[in-house]
């Protein structure tokens, strides 16, 4: 089991041909020579810039929430509907499917969105080990998922096109609705900054990969060497423990 | 640039043995193309992996986290080209034609695709707009544009400058381009609306759901990287052509298609 990066190979990102990167390359690769693509071993400054646009979605999500997505006017009355609200409305309406589609894509996938890329960022930076599986799935979810909040802004947007009837009814959008869909925005940029490949790297940060697939070639030879000299231990006693001794060091 | 023989990659095989011999030294370079072009990383958690002839319409997925690594597809150019042009025409009629009607109490009022993004922009949300139109028509046209950008000189056998430019822009645009999403929002508000009003559902309405199944069609027949296969491969003819014919010219012994 190798990857890539300790075989001293990056893969493009757009075509997926992979390239042989010298040592030194894995700091400034070169681009894809098939469609010129800039090549990464990993996303470049993938943690800090994922944590940047997820705090900028979590700002961005208070706004949202407190600001009308939309105003409603019925024969002269304005009604300035918040995400919350559209829902409650919706129940009321017992039209409970698209009640409950609105809340998870404006409410549950937003919150759920932020609470699981925080949690990857965090496994990343403190080098969890366990259950590497489960939080690529995660990852995956994530990523798929988050695109679809876009529907408020869009409902947002087909509503107050269709509904200018006169005086008898109208709906704008509100401020909200942008705040909103910078959150959706922020959100997808801030998953497609984190890279997955960090959750199975034994070594975070960008600068240890370098050296780390060089590192892990002197690695697995010490560690060959090693067992080997452990197992002859018995037969061939002073020579090979002093090599292994040297080994170990 | 050159590693020691232990190098794990370099220490197997070549794939294809009857190609050029690996002794001579300027051979190496191929040799090792084609040792690179055997192997596949996963996109989500890089392990390597070697690429095996897999069956017509299975899946090689990642042994240690699943993802998906390649597809072997009975694609053709054809095919997809077709697929692609009837989703351009769909397109272009569902921005000919209105999209929703709604009348409440004799008053009609009608909207197309284009006016939820003219709805945002005239209340002063025009930076919402802006996005709503890149993710409602223009990312979406750009990457069927390519589409049939590199689809079209490859039916042809002929080729277009900047089909890089064209491919990358297509594989980075894909998240971005929402009509699926706008078009299960429109669902939405109608149930909001259903309840109220009298809505229709314009000419555009099924134009669109139907451009939408057609690029769901076209994404199943044609990845990314069954694309670059297929340009790859006309690479490959285009060079085995032009090889022929410089052999046939009269320049002697077949150096020229191993050198390259």
């Amino acid at each position: 089991m190798m990857t890539a990066a300790q075989c001293g190979l990056v893969a493009c990102p757009a075509c997926g041909t992979i390239t042989r990167l010298s040592v030194e390359q894995f700091d400034k690769p070169p681009k894809c020579q098939l469609c010129y693509a800039r090549l990464h071993s990993r996303k470049p400054m993938s943690i800090q810039r994922s944590w940047a646009w997820l705090t900028a979605g979590v700002l961005a999500y208070l706004p949202a929430n407190f600001y009308p997505i939309m105003v409603t006017t019925v024969f002269g009355d304005s009604e300035p509907n918040t995400i919350i609200g559209g829902f409650f409305v919706l129940w009321n309406m017992e039209s409970y499917l698209i009640a409950i589609v609105v809340f998870l894509a404006s409410v549950v996938v937003p919150v759920l969105k932020f609470i699981a890329v925080s949690y990857l960022l965090i496994s990343i930076q403190k080098r969890f080990k366990h259950s590497r599986y489960d939080r690529t799935k995660l990852f995956r979810m994530t990523e798929f998922i988050g695109r679809w909040s876009m529907i408020d802004v869009f409902v947002v947007a087909i509503l107050a096109a269709l509904v200018q009837i006169g005086s008898v009814a109208q709906i704008n959008p509100g401020v909200g609705a942008t705040a909103f869909g910078a959150t959706v925005i922020f959100t997808m940029l801030s998953a497609l900054a984190l890279d997955s490949r960090l959750l199975w790297d034994e070594k975070a940060g960008a600068h240890s990969r370098a050296r780390g697939h060089t590192d892990s070639h002197t690695r697995n030879r010490a560690h060959g060497l090693s067992g080997d000299y452990r197992f002859d231990n018995r037969s061939m006693p002073e020579t090979n423990r002093a090599l292994a001794g040297q080994s170990d060091e | 640039m050159t590693r020691s023989s232990t190098d794990p990659v370099l220490a197997s095989e070549p794939r294809h043995p009857g190609k050029p011999a690996p002794g001579e030294a300027r051979h190496h370079r191929p040799v090792v193309e084609t040792v690179l072009s055997s192997l596949v990383a996963c996109h989500e958690c890089d392990l390597l992996h070697e690429k095996v002839e897999i069956e017509i319409g299975a899946t090689a997925r990642c042994m240690r986290c699943n993802a998906e690594l390649y597809t072997h597809k009975s694609y053709s150019i054809d095919k997809a080209l077709a697929v692609g042009m009837a989703a351009f025409i769909m397109f272009v009629i569902a921005n000919c034609f209105p999209f929703l009607k709604i009348s409440v109490s004799g008053n009609t009022q009608s909207m197309s695709i284009v006016s939820a993004v003219f709805a945002l922009s005239g209340d002063g949300l025009w930076l919402l707009a802006l996005v709503s139109f890149g993710f409602i028509l223009l990312f979406p046209l750009i990457r069927m544009a390519g589409l049939l950008y590199i689809l079209i000189p490859l039916r042809c056998n002929k080729r277009l400058p900047g089909i890089e430019l064209v491919f990358r822009t297509t594989v980075y645009l894909s998240p971005w381009s929402m009509m699926e999403i706008y078009l299960f929002g429109a669902i939405v508000a109608l149930v909001k609306l259903a309840a109220m009003a009298n809505i229709e559902l314009g000419y555009s309405f099924w134009a669109f759901a139907l451009l939408n199944m057609l690029t769901a069609a076209s994404l199943q027949m044609i990845d990314k990287h069954s694309l670059w296969e297929i340009i790859l491969q006309a690479r490959h003819r285009e060079r085995l052509q032009s090889a022929e014919a410089e052999a046939s010219a009269g320049a002697g012994s077949n150096a020229g298609v191993s050198a390259r």
